[in-house]
């Protein structure tokens, strides 16, 4: 009688065991799907923010004489503003020493780095600035309180402006295809473009970078575009 | 040929290798999955810290915040990281958890190329985890993972191809060149998985066959009936037992591997050491016999082998311990049934087991036929009525034996082969003899005892006879001594009357021969003062040769045989002659019709057996003087009486029944011994043993000439016999010596006290009333000690005070003593010769 208790308990604890096992792999099945579109969902959220472009700015179509940049006798000068701490800039950079690297001699750069009022003395001497400095052909400036980003109407670290011997705006935008991805992207190919052939398909990309505005200088950046 | 059992084994060891290769599979996968659980949880880390590093922040002008690759990297990482970590842990080992830790690492690779922008270095990642995941061993978990890569690279080349191909444009298919690659290491991972479970499987087909023989190793050990036990030889340490061992000692596994040597091998610690190191040295093994000490205290003797094997890589003692206690038992039965039948075969009684019904002998020991002069063969199967003469007696004590189970002894009277009686005494009991009752009988030869208690009572009563007739003679003597003092005194005045004097002379002369007769009673006591002298036994019988002739007479012929260089004894010349004299005599009146008398002596040693055979305890060197006769002899009857004092066999008148008593008494007051053998018409012979002398002989002169001389001295004389006390005053007073009377000890020193200083000498009876005479004379001698001392004496017990007279320097006489011999006495001792003895 026992026995047969004792054989009846085990049957059902191996049904109840069966039960389990499927309950448990389908517990497991939904948790992974969950878990694969929860990853699958914070991969396309961080697609979104890394092809989401920068305020684009509207830069004056001919060389500023305001500006304390000089500029060169070189066919094409280049203007670059540089948020000194924004991580995506560093891929504008690395794609800037191609574009110096392929424009040897037709080609002067100034990378601007923002200053903001009141910021410490050499704040703006990040790591982005050495990486800078190393590139041959490329001036390295202080930009103090934004003058020249505001001279230059440039919103978003790593807007590129690209001014001919005559000092007409060829090209403005940025040279990354992506958030900090170096690699081919339209704003390298137009500049290349220019500088072998004087044409470019495109004039105009987006930037992918940090605000070189804080929000009240971006608000009011904003009020004087539109007055434009 | 293979048999269903060998198949049976195939199978089992087949069902087992399957077993340890899951085992194995599964110990893979589970420390492959705690592995990738540590690994993805540093490369989350790492992968927050390169956020950190590369783009902490996001900035807007002078204001920054957290960058996005931040919270990306901890919360999309930790949600790629988490989950195939926690099945990592909690179900480590299950598929699905590999599979989704692979899916997991494919996606942190996925992220990890995004962040760097599709840097072709980052997809090294991807390889490396490929390999990584390859360590399951397991082909399939490589499917996923590349499906992961080779989707997303699909998904990011068609939609965003910078983000995993570093260009704007990339073909649509470029993915497929990724997946090639991917593809490619995956065939040779593949290929390694396979091989690596090829080789599990044949190591688990080893180790299954190990299993198997260790099993049946084991199972062979374990059921062996051999105790057999594995100790460490350095710490003595059991390391591993069967169950016939913890059997054996009686722990249990748990206990045994608790125990060392020492705890149950009865042997000195100091020679285990020694036979360890040299066991190890010579490497040989060895049997012996051992006692082990079992936990409940008793103790088995053991067989114990030791041999010198490897275990656990280092050398170790195997012990084979087999339990011979039974095997020792039967031996020491065996040893001990030898024993008994040595015992039975060499006792010194005559043993005989019979059937109890019938009294058929079934066994009988050397002794037995011995005794009864019948050979062993002949006396198995003779009934016991057969040797019996007392069966009826017999019969009813095996029968009181029987019905009380009991040990009976008596004696009885068995007949020899040839018809001897002899005495036994017998002890029975009821033993069980080759599975039957039986009478166990042991039959003590006691016919030398009994003759021995013969002899003990033969002497007892001499010596009460002898007690007797001492008392009597000594009273005899005093009487005897008045007697004839009082008729020397009478004599004296009657020269004139010749018939008065010639009355006197016949009463003197009775009297005398009285005094002889009491002599010769004294003489059988053995009270006689011994005046004792080293001589040579054949010299005396030399002396009395002419003598003898003349008493036996001429129809016997006398022969001497003597000894030659005879050693010589201490006794008293004259009455050895006496006793020679008798026994001549006596063999004189055993031939009335003549004969031969043959006088012999030998010197022999009487060694202890003899003695005890002889009721006689002095063993030693001998003079043996043998009389022999060949005259009527005499009957036992007679025999046993020889000695008797007053015994005789001859007419009325011819003999005093007192010749033999002396021979006796004499013979044993010189610590001798007597022997008598005779048959009736064989004659007779006696044998005297005189102990041989070690004293030098001295040639000394026993004669004295005695004096009649007189004094004027004055003499204390204490004497408790009133007549005697009177004559000795008469024959001193008559001799001119003045005579103070006392009439016991006690008088006599009183009168000392009074007259010290007039008493010149002191005569004292040894034995009276209230104080004895040496008594007395030690109290006077602290008086005045240089008074000189005359004891007498009636008989020789009062020689026990022989040491007291030699140390005072006394004089002694003996009772009877004559007026003449106590008149010399006296001057010799008041002139300073008191030493003297008479």
């Amino acid at each position: 009688m026992s026995s047969s208790i004792k054989e009846s308990g085990s049957f059902y604890q191996r049904v109840f065991s069966g039960t389990r096992r499927k309950a448990w792999r389908c517990v497991l099945i939904a948790f992974g799907f969950t878990w694969v579109l929860m990853i699958l969902v914070g991969l396309w959220v961080l697609w979104g923010y890394e092809n989401t472009p920068g305020q684009g700015g509207t830069p004056p179509l001919n060389w500023p004489a305001a500006s304390r940049v000089q500029r060169h006798s070189n066919p094409f000068t280049l203007i670059m503003l540089v948020h000194p701490h924004c991580p995506c800039t560093r891929a504008s950079i690395n794609e800037l020493a191609l574009i110096m690297a392929r424009g040897q001699g037709r080609l002067t750069a100034h990378l601007l780095f923002l200053k903001p009022d009141g910021t410490e003395p050499g704040w703006e001497r990040s790591d982005l600035w050495e990486s800078a400095s190393t590139i041959p052909g490329v001036e390295v400036m202080t930009d103090e309180g934004g003058a020249e980003a505001h001279l230059f109407n440039a919103a978003t670290s790593g807007q590129v402006l690209l001014y001919d011997a005559g000092g007409r705006l060829v090209f403005s935008g940025g040279i990354t295809g992506a958030r900090g991805h170096e690699g081919d992207n339209a704003g390298r190919d137009a500049i290349t473009s220019l500088l072998i052939s004087s044409e470019a398909e495109r004039t105009e990309t987006v930037v992918f970078g940090c605000s070189l505005l804080d929000e009240n200088c971006k608000q009011e950046s904003e009020r004087h575009d539109h007055a434009r | 040929m293979t048999t269903h059992d060998d198949i049976e084994i195939s199978g089992l060891i087949s069902q087992r290798a399957q077993s340890v290769f899951e085992q194995h599979q599964r110990s893979i996968y589970v420390q492959t999955d705690r592995m990738f659980a540590v690994l993805m949880v540093v490369q989350w880390l790492a992968c927050v810290g390169t956020a950190l590093w590369l783009s902490p922040k996001t900035w807007l002008g002078q204001s920054s915040q957290i960058h996005i690759h931040v919270w990306s990297s901890l919360f999309l990482g930790g949600a790629i990281t988490a989950f195939p970590v926690l099945l990592a842990v909690k179900h480590p080992g299950q598929t699905a958890t590999r599979h989704i830790i692979a899916v997991s690492q494919m996606l942190m690779s996925s992220l990890l190329i995004h962040f760097t922008g599709g840097r072709i270095e980052t997809h090294f990642h991807v390889f490396g985890s490929l390999a990584f995941i390859s360590f399951y061993r397991d082909w399939r978990v490589l499917v996923p993972a590349t499906l992961v890569v080779a989707g997303d690279h699909f998904l990011r080349g068609v939609f965003w191809p910078q983000s995993v191909f570093g260009v704007l444009t990339a073909s649509h298919w470029r993915w497929l060149e990724h997946a090639g690659w991917v593809i490619f290491e995956d065939i040779f991972l593949t290929i390694s998985c396979l091989r690596s479970q090829k080789e599990m499987r044949e190591i688990a087909e080893r180790t299954a066959q190990l299993d198997a023989s260790e099993a049946r190793y084991r199972s062979v050990v374990e059921q062996t009936g051999e105790s057999i036990f594995i100790c460490d030889p350095q710490t003595k340490r059991l390391l591993k037992s069967n169950a016939a061992f913890q059997r054996l000692v009686g722990y249990d596994r748990e206990e045994i591997l608790k125990l060392t040597v020492h705890d149950f091998l009865l042997e000195p610690e100091e020679v285990i050491k020694q036979k360890t190191e040299e066991t190890l040295t010579t490497r040989r093994p060895f049997t012996v016999e051992r006692r082990y000490r079992r936990k409940d205290g008793s103790v088995v003797d053991v067989e114990h082998t030791v041999s010198v094997i490897t275990y656990d890589g280092k050398d170790a003692f195997c012990c084979n311990a087999r339990d011979i206690s039974e095997r020792k038992r039967i031996e020491e039965a065996i040893r001990k049934s030898e024993e008994y039948r040595n015992l039975f075969k060499h006792a010194n009684d005559a043993i005989m087991i019979y059937e109890p019904t019938n009294e058929i002998i079934l066994d009988v020991n050397d002794k037995a036929c011995e005794t009864y002069g019948i050979a062993r063969d002949a006396f198995i199967g003779r009934r016991l009525r057969e040797i019996s003469m007392d069966n009826q007696q017999g019969e009813q004590h095996v029968a009181a034996s029987l019905s009380q189970g009991a040990y009976q002894e008596f004696e009885t009277v068995h007949f020899k082969a040839d018809g001897t009686p002899i005495d036994f005494l017998v002890n029975s009991s009821i033993i069980e003899y080759q599975g039957s009752p039986a009478v166990l009988s042991i039959n003590r030869k006691i016919t030398e005892r009994k003759k021995l208690e013969e002899q003990l009572r033969q002497s007892q009563k001499m010596e009460s006879i002898g007690t007797l007739a001492g008392g009597v003679a000594h009273d005899f003597n005093n009487l005897l001594t008045i007697i004839s003092g009082n008729i020397q005194l009478a004599s004296r005045g009657l020269e004139s009357d010749a018939a008065q004097a010639r009355r006197l002379a016949g009463a003197a002369k009775a009297a005398d021969k009285a005094a002889t007769l009491t002599n010769q009673l004294l003489a059988f006591s053995r009270r006689q003062q011994l005046e004792r002298r080293t001589i040579n036994l054949n010299e005396t019988i030399t002396d009395m040769m002419k003598m003898l002739g003349r008493l036996i007479g001429e129809n016997i012929a006398v022969q001497v045989e003597a000894a030659p260089d005879l050693s010589p004894v201490f006794v008293d010349t004259g009455q050895i002659e006496q006793v020679i004299m008798n026994l001549a005599l006596n063999a004189r009146d055993a031939m009335p019709n003549g004969g031969r008398l043959l006088i012999e002596t030998h010197e022999v040693t009487l060694d202890e057996n003899y003695c005890s055979l002889h009721a006689f305890d002095s063993p030693g060197r001998y003079v043996r003087l043998m009389v022999s006769d060949t005259g009527c002899g005499m009957n036992s009857e007679t025999l046993a009486r020889a000695f008797e004092p007053f015994f005789t066999t001859k007419e009325v008148g011819r003999g005093t029944g007192l010749g033999l008593s002396m021979v006796y008494g004499i013979i044993k007051q010189h610590e001798g011994l007597v022997e008598v053998y005779s048959e009736p018409g064989h004659g007779t012979t006696f044998k005297i043993y005189l102990p041989v002398s070690n004293v030098i002989a001295r040639d000394e002169d026993s004669k004295t000439k005695l004096l009649l001389p007189t004094g004027t001295e004055t003499i204390l004389i204490a004497e408790d016999e009133a007549g005697l006390r009177e004559l000795t005053q008469d024959v001193l007073e008559g001799l001119g010596y003045k005579v103070i009377l006392a009439e016991d000890g006690e008088a006599a020193l009183e009168l000392y006290r009074a007259h010290y200083d007039e008493v010149d000498l002191i005569i004292l009876d040894i034995v009276m009333p209230r104080i004895g005479g040496p008594a007395a004379y030690e109290q006077m001698r602290s008086l005045k000690d240089d008074v000189p001392v005359i004891f007498m004496t009636g008989y020789s017990e009062e020689m026990a005070h022989n040491m007291f007279i030699e140390e005072t320097g006394a004089a002694l006489i003996q009772k009877p003593y004559s007026i003449e011999i106590l008149g010399q006495k006296v001057r010799e001792a008041l002139d300073g010769k008191g030493a003297l003895v008479f």
